[in-house]
């Protein structure tokens, strides 16, 4: 009904049913027969386009529109998170060498993968967030999850969307050349994460549609 | 003649979002008790229709003079229950002036009252 989103939606139908509900139940203790009191609320319960035309009119769109509020803007955020604590991880835990460290040439790898493990443990927190916030916007499990899932969408597009074009236009034959390595790469950054992620993403699906 | 329905349509607009905050000023009603209220206190002079009442709870809803709070009425069944706010009381007050003064305006006018 009308250009509302689902929340406002699902409230309206619910609160128009009782109120049918209630006019039907209203008739019948007046002596009419439940068909009767039906037909009769039906008939005399209103102009639904005129219902229509002045509920959008209560509801005008402002600032942003709902699909910006509930899926891009907390998407954008749970994006900015996850890279956020990545830079952070990684400017703490990595510093440049010493040359007298050269022998301990082990160590990059260690610390890449202990930045990477807390990275990844953050994971379901930044889900959690970025679901939470289009979930206080309103936005349905759907939008939720994708919203969830975002750095993890983002990282998916770029991995086989930005590196297959580099192979065309830069000529870049790294991933034809050593396939193993981009197959690698697509688990750690977006496979894994995004496990991560939905995993805190569930509970938050699992919450009610907010307004009831 | 354009002119004449704005000011009709504007007086039932207005008349509508008095005659709503001041039942739920009272108590917290929903949507059917507040049609059922408004038509028995006014002896059926006052109807509202699914489409006049609805939108005006909502517009209320959004411009902070009521909430809504979903809760089981005395059968149990969840309706959608308004109650007036502090910034609801704040528009009430004024609102009430402003009618009683138009109605002493028109009946200095017109005599509605001793028609």
């Amino acid at each position: 009904m009308c250009e509302l989103d689902a929340q406002k939606r699902e409230r309206l139908v619910s609160e128009l049913a009782a109120h049918l509900e209630d006019a039907c139940e209203a008739r019948v203790a007046e002596g009419l027969s439940d068909e009767e009191a039906v037909q009769e609320t039906l008939q005399s319960s209103t102009d639904w386009p005129e219902l229509r035309r002045r509920i959008r009119r209560a509801n005008p769109q402002r600032g942003f529109n709902d699909r910006t509020r509930q899926v891009w803007i907390p998407g954008l955020v749970s994006l900015i998170l996850a890279n956020a604590v990545l830079m952070f991880f990684g400017g703490v835990a990595l510093k440049p060498l010493p040359v007298t460290y050269q022998p301990l040439s082990w160590y990059p790898g260690v610390a890449l993968i202990l930045i990477y493990m807390r990275w990844i443990a953050l994971q379901p927190l930044t889900g959690a967030i970025g679901a939470y916030l289009s979930y206080r916007a309103g936005g349905d499990r759907g939008s939720r999850v994708i919203v969830g899932l975002f750095p993890s969408v983002v990282m998916f597009a770029l991995w086989f969307g930005l590196i297959p074009i580099s192979e065309i236009f830069a000529r870049n034959r790294f991933v034809l050349e050593h396939p193993i390595y981009f197959a690698a790469g697509a688990i750690s950054w977006i496979l894994v994460p995004g496990m991560a992620l939905f995993l805190g993403t569930i509970p938050v699906v699992c919450m009610p549609m907010r307004g009831r | 003649m354009n002119a004449t329905k704005k000011i009709e349509s504007k007086i039932a607009r207005g008349s509508t979002e008095l005659a709503i905050l001041a039942l739920v000023a009272e108590e917290p009603l929903y949507g059917f008790e507040i049609a059922k209220a408004i038509e028995e206190r006014t002896n059926g002079s006052l109807r509202f229709t699914l489409a006049s009442l609805y939108p005006m709870l909502y517009e209320l809803e959004r411009r902070g003079y009521i909430r809504g709070q979903w809760r089981p009425n005395a059968a149990g069944r969840d309706r959608r229950y308004y109650r007036l706010t502090a910034a609801g009381r704040r528009k009430l007050a004024p609102l009430r002036r402003e009618w009683r003064l138009f109605f002493w305006a028109l009946d200095r006018l017109a005599g509605v009252n001793r028609a």
